[in-house]
């Protein structure tokens, strides 16, 4: 029964995405949010991440995108009064801020209750302690383990642990000094050196279940003591890999119902002792190679990404009914809203198989051969849904969009298929088929060597014999089909046999309806497979498919999703039918209420274009979710697509460089001095044509990759030994101009090819050559002259009407000396549309899905005249997004920031003052500034003028000024005194021993030019890792000088986000 | 060499697949789905499945291969089996494949069948005879398919059950033992019992009796036994005449308490009636809700055919109800001493959290 209890619910959210935890808390706190509503009750919402579905007007009653710390979740309680606090849906993050709250008294001072996992229950699942505890009391076995402060107490562990043994040595940072000991003579060296590197010389010394299997349950359970199983999921990867870097199987593949019910019993048993009574848990066990043991590793009490892949491996929304539970129902009372006839007390059956492959980002983050281990390294990840186990592999793999089409054989000249088969590494699996591809036939052995069990390795042997058939170059009719049926592509097997398809396929149509066909489906969530009966009617040319944008990736992530997912709604207020394609499992875009269809489907041409048969229209969206359905949209319009929007010629004339400066030059615009260089003489000639410094870049790329700014001609080398550039006439590699120092801009605007409407500008905090990506960005402009914007606005307006674009479109301009300059145009959505569309009330993918349906922008009331611009305001006063970064999980990565993307989210600070703006943008993103301390200054000849009055605010804010020699001399002729301190090659203590014995609370540091670039890299690095705040630019000096003004009155605003433009 | 095989239902419709197992020409039977995940073994040895051609709805088949300790009977009960994909790779040592155990077994399978779209059909249209045959059989099958009687005609308890009584059988590796101090001593009627039902009984302290489907009531009484268990089997309970006027005999005298099968025979021998289900409930997922207590649980459940509420006398209460459908998944009467249940307590395959039905069983016999 519903709670009455309560009536005002604040949901929290997990803030910018990060590695380890990603959209798949904005696709559970928006099912939250709307199950909340559905019950009539209040739903106040915290979440600073303005990428966000979760956040957007209109679902929850109450948006606070405020920094997720408790001081401002107390002035929330202060101003909308909440009764409850739903903790589970935010993942860790929001979990750890309710044990907070409620440890600080805070929810008991303001009468707060907490629902979805009580305090009690989160801290038994989480206490390591606690939980072995529960673990053994109930006979279950966890791993053995002990502690130990000397090699006696070692010993004395090992007595009772069999080898090998995992040893950590206690608080050290990302596993430093661990090891494992697999003989007996390494064990005690291996002791001795991790007591050394153990700050209080303690060691963990731990039963190592490396190379075991890996099984997950998810489980939810309700007060009345109702439990199911939602999802079982087999890991593919050992014991020894994040759950989150592993292939997965669901449902279970490989225990019989013997094992797979003591896995099962053990699960509900673990929630009922827990206490976990009213939401979802993922509970993780270990077997042994034999079967002959199991063991419980742990449980999370929340929804997790887990529990997302669930969610869409199933169907069977665990964050909606995980809601319903917290607010008092039981499972046996909320219907099963796939079928309509059926409750949610019952278990998914499911009649095919969900894979899972994590994308990782190999180039940007390169790991080491045996890099994965117990933390996530994964940023994206890919869903495919196939009849057989080897249909849904390839196909996941080829979601995954990493250049594979399905499971293929390594290219052995680029990697060691050797190493990487003994290696924990993301391409073992691979490396498992390049062996059985080239002839390795014991299966034995194989799975000894990598952990996979032999039914994994057997859907290689399948794959492989259908792979030698193809390569004997003829293409059978009953050949083709059995590819089609391994879900092999028709260019994968175009490419193996030398054969085009001989006959035309068209795929059948299988509804995810939860119970195998038992109950008929109502909701319209879809796979498809080859050779089978088809289920149900396209629907016809009245629908328009969104091609969403995939696995995440730095660069493409939550924000296009958030677009796709806006623009079905929109479509369908307008009333036109929507079908939706992505592989990504997180998102919202693949909640089976978000489109009239969804698709679980690769996103390749031929995908799309099969849905786009089965569906029986020809609309398709491809300017919302990235890179990903622009490189397809060729193919689908040569194959009878019609690309709704822009047309694709227009979007080539942006996309192509040359055709660009003719484009720039023929609209009397300006742009950088730019070059194509098809050798790497031509590259040399070009640069010094330019003059340094200059930008170098592939053609078609999203997120800056493999970008690089050369100051001479051995930077352009060290661009050219990168493994990721090539440079030929069909590829060109691209030489600019580079405007250092300049201030860049981004700007969004929907145009309907006669008229733009500009959502807002933004104008960059951090230096010109970061990737915009990457640097914190300020809507309105804070420092920019009237004339320069009106120019821009006038340049827009000229763009859109010459390239006719129909929808959005993102352009980057950049400033210096007091010239504008354009630096790129993208007719599509970008990454800033959401955060615009929030800050300024006009939700801009609306307008476009408006336009795209034949109303104007002037009729839509957004522009006054046709053939005029009208432009958004904030109306939060000031809006800042600030980028977030996931180094810590790199500890091995230069955390350098430059043209090539590095962040994984973002964060919006909002505030009626830049200064509170600013605060909160950095408090969102966990960047602590300080409020007192030390202040280090170190700037370049050219900002020693504006740095003057800085020092003086920092000052007279009570800071202790340190300068090196040149700018101390500034400070000082400017009456302030600043003691001196050491540039890095000037010997010692110098800045960067500061920021190491953490003497540094706030450090100012301009770039000094090309020469002293290696010493200002360290400092940066050194300050990233010593999460020292670090600031590259005045600008940003200036905005942090304003934002400890703000933190220094100690008063922490929350503001509610606006439905409308007011 | 793959051998072709066609599936073809009583109402014409066709499926093409490969046939594994025992080369059979034909197989015949009533085609059911079930739409468990693992249990394909549990599945084919459980003798409620005589007679019938299994679809499992679960695509993967044959992933962890056969262990010798989870066989419900002695040997493979169901007429065949119908696969999407077998697994055709190496099992567990200790384990042999499926393939190579049907073939011992003598049924024969049939995989690559788009068991989708047969269980829409089954779903749609009603579980109904099949015959799986090879190209070259075609006519013979069709006419055996034509003529071959309907399940509720069919008496397959004859096939499946015990020929001679016997006491505390011992039900082979992997199973419990018969307990030393039995608290209470049960004769079960075997109708096609599941090992795991002997062995729940076992392990919730009783002895038991295990008598043939012929069994007197006088052979019951003299036995003196504290209640009387009627099993599991399969077929149309309609058609047991004699097992309802045993029933009737013995209630009164002792605690008449039966699980699935024997639950309809209770249905009819206290008055009520039962009729055949669409496609029945045959998985491991079918939510039960317990009408005392409230609580729903998921339970295996197995049954083509189901007690219609409405027929039950005033003074029976209904113990469990399908929370899906409604359907009668449980029934009590204090004033006949009788008790049973639709669903499968002992699982097998299926979850085990309904093992405390057996509690009550033994808490209530004499």
């Amino acid at each position: 029964m519903r709670r009455d209890d309560i009536h005002h619910i604040l949901v929290i959210g997990s803030g910018p995405i990060v590695i380890g935890q990603a959209c798949e808390f904005d696709y559970s706190g928006n099912q939250a949010v709307r199950a909340l509503k559905e019950e009539g009750y209040e739903v106040s919402l915290i979440n600073p991440n303005p990428a966000t579905v979760m956040t957007t007007p209109g679902l929850a009653d109450h948006i606070f995108l405020e920094p997720l710390k408790k001081e401002y979740i107390e002035r929330i309680f202060d101003q909308v009064g909440p009764d409850a606090i739903l903790s589970t849906m935010g993942g860790q993050t929001a979990l750890n801020l309710t044990m907070e709250l409620q440890k600080e008294g805070i929810l008991d001072k303001y009468g707060v209750k907490v629902i979805g996992a009580s305090a009690d229950a989160i801290e038994k699942a989480e206490d390591r302690g606690k939980f072995k505890d529960i673990i053994s009391s109930l006979g279950y076995e966890s791993a053995k383990s002990g502690i130990a402060h000397n090699i006696e107490e070692a010993l004395e562990v090992k007595k009772n642990i069999p080898l090998p043994l995992i040893i950590r040595p206690s608080f050290t940072l990302g596993g430093m000094g661990g090891s494992i000991a697999e003989k007996e003579e390494d064990f005690i060296p291996l002791c001795e050196h991790a007591l050394a590197m153990s700050p209080v010389s303690e060691i963990l010394i731990e039963e190592s279940l490396i190379g075991w299997r890996e099984f997950e349950m998810e489980v939810m359970r309700d007060r009345k003591d109702n439990a199911i199983i939602v999802c079982s999921i087999e890991n593919v990867d050992p014991m020894g890999v994040h759950t989150g870097d592993s292939i997965t199987f669901a449902p279970i593949q490989t225990l019989n119902d013997v094992e797979y019910q003591k896995m099962r019993t053990a699960s509900i048993e673990i929630l009922r002792a827990v206490g976990v009574d009213c939401g979802g848990s993922n509970v993780q066990f270990a077997l042994s190679p034999d079967h002959s043991r199991m063991i419980v590793i742990e449980m999370n009490p929340r929804v997790s990404r887990s529990s997302a892949l669930a969610s869409k491996a199933t169907g069977f929304p665990i964050a909606r009914i995980s809601a319903k539970l917290a607010v008092g129902y039981t499972l046996d009372e909320v219907e099963n809203e796939i079928t309509g006839e059926s409750v949610s007390c019952f278990e998914p059956a499911l009649d095919y198989v969900a894979v899972k492959v994590p994308r990782f980002e190999l180039e940007k983050f390169p790991l080491e051969a045996s890099a994965l281990g117990t933390q996530m390294r994964s940023v994206g990840e890919s869903l495919a849904l196939g009849r057989t186990a080897l249909e849904a592999i390839n196909k996941a793999f080829r979601s995954s969009e990493q250049k594979l089409e399905g499971i293929t054989a390594l290219d052995e000249k680029k990697y060691d298929a050797e190493l990487l088969l003994r290696s924990a590494h993301p391409l073992r699996y691979l490396a498992a088929y390049t062996a059985i591809k080239k002839g390795e036939s014991d299966l034995e052995k194989l799975s000894e060597i990598t952990g996979f069990d032999i039914y994994f390795l057997s859907l290689l042997t399948e794959q492989k014999a259908i792979e030698d058939e193809l390569e004997k170059g003829q293409l059978s009719e009953d050949l083709y089909l059995k590819a089609k049926k391994a879900g092999l592509s028709d260019k994968y097997i175009t490419r193996l046999s030398g054969c085009q398809p001989p006959l035309r396929l068209v795929p059948a149509r299988h509804y995810v309806d939860t119970c195998a066909g038992e109950f008929e489906a109502l909701t319209p969530y879809c796979y498809t497979s080859y050779s089978e009966e088809d289920e149900g009617k396209g629907l016809g040319q009245d629908a328009v498919i969104i091609v969403a944008s995939g696995p995440n990736r730095i660069g493409q992530g939550l924000e296009f999703d958030t677009c796709c997912t806006l623009s079905s709604r929109a479509f369908r207020r307008l009333g036109r039918k929507t079908v939706m394609i992505n592989s990504n499992p997180e998102t919202v875009s693949t909640d089976y209420n978000t489109s009239d269809r969804l698709y679980i489907a690769p996103l390749t041409a031929e995908d799309v274009l099969a849905i786009m048969e089965k569906e029986g229209t020809k609309d398709v969206v491809v300017q919302l979710g990235g890179q990903t359905p622009l490189n397809m949209a060729a193919e689908l319009e040569r194959n009878g697509a019609h690309i709704v929007g822009t047309s694709l010629e227009s979007i080539d004339e942006t996309e192509d460089r040359g055709l660009f400066s003719k484009l720039v030059k023929k609209l009397g615009l300006r742009q950088p001095e730019n070059r194509s260089a098809s050798s790497v003489e031509e590259i040399k000639e070009k640069a010094h044509e330019i003059g340094f410094p200059v930008l170098l870049r592939p053609s078609f790329v999203l997120g800056g990759r493999a970008m690089f700014i050369a100051y001479d001609d051995e930077g352009l080398e060290e661009f050219m030994r990168k493994p990721e550039v090539t440079v030929s006439p069909s590829a060109p590699v691209l030489v600019d101009q580079f405007l250092e120092d300049a201030f860049e801009y981004d700007l969004d605007a929907v145009s309907d090819g006669k008229s733009v409407y500009i959502g807002g500008i933004l104008q960059h905090i951090e230096a010109a050559g970061i990737h915009s990506g990457d640097s914190a960005a300020v809507f309105p402009p804070y420092k920019s002259k009237p004339e320069i914007l009106q120019e821009m606005r006038e340049w827009t307006l000229k763009l859109a009407q010459y390239l006719n674009v129909q929808g959005l479109m993102n352009i980057q301009f950049a400033e210096k000396d007091g010239r504008l300059y354009i630096i790129e145009v993208n007719p599509r959505g970008s990454r800033t549309v959401p955060f615009i569309s929030k800050s300024s009330g006009v939700d801009l993918v609306e307008a476009a899905v408006r336009v795209w349906q034949g109303e104007d922008l002037v009729s839509q009331g957004l522009v006054k005249e046709e053939g005029g611009w009208a432009e958004g305001h904030c109306i939060t006063g000031w809006a800042i997004k600030e980028a977030v970064f996931s180094f810590d999980r790199f500890p091995h990565v230069d955390p350098a920031l430059g043209p090539e993307m590095r962040s994984t989210g973002e964060v919006v600070g909002y505030g009626r003052t830049f200064g509170e703006a600013y605060a909160k943008s950095q408090a969102a993103a966990f960047n602590k500034l300080p409020t007192e301390g030390r202040v280090i200054i170190s700037v370049n000849s050219k900002d020693r003028a504006t740095i003057v009055p800085i020092a003086k605010a920092l000052e007279e804010m009570g800071f202790h000024i340190l300068a090196t020699k040149g700018t101390a001399r500034d400070l000082y002729s400017a009456g302030i005194l600043a003691d001196v301190v050491l540039k890095t090659q000037d010997g010692h203590p110098n800045i960067v021993d500061y920021i190491r014995e953490k003497k540094a609370d706030l450090i100012i540091n301009t770039p000094m030019g090309f020469r002293s670039r290696q010493s200002d890299d360290d400092i940066r690095t050194e300050a990233v890792r010593a999460h020292i705040p670090y600031t590259t630019t005045t600008s940003a000096a200036r905005a942090a000088v304003e934002a400890i003004r703000y933190l220094q009155e100690n008063r922490f605003i929350v503001r509610e986000l606006p439905a409308k433009r007011n | 060499m793959e051998r072709q095989a066609i599936l073809k239902l009583k109402d014409g419709k066709e499926f093409t697949g490969i046939a594994f197992g025992a080369d059979n020409p034909i197989s015949i039977g009533e085609a059911v789905f079930n739409t468990g995940i693992p249990g394909y073994q549990e599945i084919l040895t459980d003798p409620s499945y005589a007679g019938q051609i299994v679809t499992m709805t679960s695509p993967m088949i044959g992933n962890y291969g056969i262990s010798p300790a989870d066989n419900q009977s002695n040997g493979i009960k169901a007429a065949a089996l119908i696969v999407k994909k077998l697994y055709r790779g190496p099992v567990m040592e200790g384990r042999i494949t499926l393939d190579e155990f049907m073939a011992r077994e003598g049924i024969t399978g049939i995989k690559d069948v788009d068991t989708r779209a047969l269980t829409l059909h089954l779903r749609n249209h009603g579980s109904q005879n099949a015959v799986i045959f090879t190209p070259d059989h075609r006519k013979e099958a069709e006419a055996l398919l034509s003529s071959f009687p309907d399940i509720t005609e069919r008496d397959l308890i004859d096939g499946v059950s015990v020929k001679k009584a016997v006491t505390n059988p011992d039900l082979g590796p992997g199973f419990a033992k018969p307990p030393a101090n039995a608290k209470k001593h049960f004769a079960v009627v075997d109708y096609g019992i599941k090992r795991s039902i002997i062995e729940s009984l076992y392990r919730h302290g009783a002895s038991v009796t295990l008598f043939p489907h012929t069994v007197k009531a006088e052979e019951i009484l003299s036995s003196s036994p504290d209640a009387l268990f009627l099993s599991n089997g399969p077929g149309d309970p309609a058609l047991l005449t004699d097992a309802v006027a045993l029933t009737k005999a013995i209630i009164g005298k002792l605690p008449v308490e039966g699980i699935c099968l024997g639950h309809q025979i209770i249905t009819i021998a206290i008055g009520g009636r039962t009729e055949k289900m669409k496609f029945g409930h045959h998985g491991s997922n079918q939510p039960v809700r317990d009408t005392v207590t409230g609580r729903t649980f998921v339970t295996a459940q197995n049954h083509g055919f189901m007690t219609v509420r409405s027929s039950l006398p005033k003074t029976t209460e209904i113990w469990f109800e399908n929370a899906n459908d409604g359907t009668v998944e449980g029934l009590y009467d204090e004033t006949l001493n009788v008790r049973s249940v639709q669903f499968h307590p002992e699982a097998a395959p299926g979850p085990e959290e309904a093992d405390a039905i057996f509690e009550v069983f033994m808490e209530k016999a004499r």
